[in-house]
């Protein structure tokens, strides 16, 4: 599978860390920079994870806001890269546990289906049946097949952004794959 | 279906899973803004169209105002520099005896309004697609056009352009694309800016701007 380098910067150089300074000091422009050189990456991430346009907008926002709320803790031992994306996935996390606890209660009348879900039996579809067993995954082997087989992460990478070992990693890796597998049997037998 | 091909679909189909729309980055740095830095310096994007998706604590300073006021500040600045090179003239410790280095003595004042401008510039720049897939643009648009056009030229006039060849090119450059947006109808102007859109894209003239700003930014 085609890899993608996420976390790796290859447009424009920046010295981040002039950068970071200087929004420290309230710096602005600075601000603007450092946002244009990951908010794309992260906002493709925070997407694929929540599936939602004006969602992903919020916890895009949320993630930069608390990046430069908490820059003076930033110890520059990682990868800023690395840092704001660790922040991307837990703002994610959390924000759609909390959506996930509104839409059930607001869709337990009327039974619909839940945050994220799609149906398996109304679209016999190979996309529809691998999106709706992905979204049947756990949480942890889900985050970590999107990371890995879609955008591209390494496992160190992973690791990191989950506060997981590699090997937990790779385990959910090998988990996730052999659940697609099952769910995509019936499509071998045809 | 065989398992090589299921495998090479199921690939197929995992990089379509949920496929990341374009991201409205200016919509957003506006929020970010807002919250961590205070109310937002420019507002490009605060058109009827967009959707609001907090208010706004302050009003924004005009952009019309800020540029005005970089540009009041050049204004001051080349005249003081001119005047400070008749009266007194500053000799820069750069290893040549003797030689005057207008530039070395009083670089700090231009680089941070170079820097200002640049970024002004990008975020203008960045707002030119989502103007053209609107079909028009609107006269503020053009009007920040016309301010930046004014703070280019005198960027150009200024020791920033003369002591740095590749900053100079790019000042001509945004000139260019500055002048032609600040001439824009103010009706049927869509086609046009479709095409300075394409142009710029092609000149790789944001990228630019931006290491531009970078690489002023980091000398600080």
């Amino acid at each position: 599978m085609p890899r993608v380098a996420i976390l790796r910067e290859e447009s424009v150089p920046l010295d981040e860390r002039a950068l970071i300074a200087r929004i420290l000091d309230g710096d602005r422009v600075a601000g603007r920079q450092l946002y244009e050189a990951h908010a794309a990456r992260v906002h493709r991430l925070v997407y694929r994870l929540c599936g939602d346009a004006e969602l992903a907008q919020d916890f895009t926002q949320d993630t930069f806001v608390r990046a430069f709320d908490q820059l003076n803790r930033f110890r520059g031992e990682a990868a800023f890269g690395t840092w704001i994306h660790r922040i991307a996935v837990t703002v994610t996390l959390n924000g759609m546990r909390k959506v996930k606890r509104i839409r059930e209660r607001e869709t337990t009348l009327d039974d619909g289906p839940g945050f994220g879900a799609v149906s398996q039996r109304a679209d016999p579809d190979l996309r529809s049946q691998i999106a709706a067993a992905i979204d049947a995954l756990p949480e942890g082997s889900r985050m970590t097949l999107i990371m890995h087989d879609i955008e591209g992460y390494t496992h160190a990478e992973i690791a990191e952004s989950l506060g997981i070992a590699e090997g937990t990693s790779k385990s959910r890796l090998f988990e996730a794959r052999g659940r697609l597998r099952q769910a995509l049997a019936a499509f071998v037998r045809e | 279906m065989k398992e090589d091909e299921l495998d090479e679909r199921t690939r197929e189909a995992l990089r379509g899973y949920r496929v990341p729309p374009s991201p409205p980055l200016d919509a957003m740095w506006q929020q970010i803004e807002e919250r961590h830095f205070g109310a937002p310096v420019v507002s490009l994007t605060d058109r009827a169209s967009s959707r609001p998706r907090r208010r706004r604590a302050l009003g924004p300073p005009s952009w019309s105002a800020l540029i005005a006021g970089i540009a009041a500040a050049l204004i001051i600045g080349v005249a003081v520099g001119r005047m400070s090179r008749g009266i007194a003239p500053v000799i820069a410790d750069n290893g040549r005896e003797g030689q005057y280095d207008y530039w070395t003595a009083n670089a700090e004042p231009y680089r941070q309004a170079t820097t200002e401008y640049l970024g002004q510039t990008v975020a203008l720049l960045t707002a030119l697609p989502a103007a053209a897939r609107d079909g028009q643009p609107d006269a503020r648009f053009v009007t920040q056009a016309s301010d930046l056009l004014t703070t280019t030229r005198l960027l150009l006039d200024s020791p920033a352009a003369d002591s740095d060849p590749r900053l100079k090119s790019l000042l001509e450059d945004l000139e260019l694309v500055l002048a032609q947006l600040s001439r824009l109808p103010s009706e049927h102007g869509g086609p046009e800016l479709n095409l300075i859109t394409q142009a710029l894209e092609q000149r790789d003239v944001v990228p630019r701007v931006r290491a531009a700003a970078a690489s002023i930014s980091s000398d600080d």
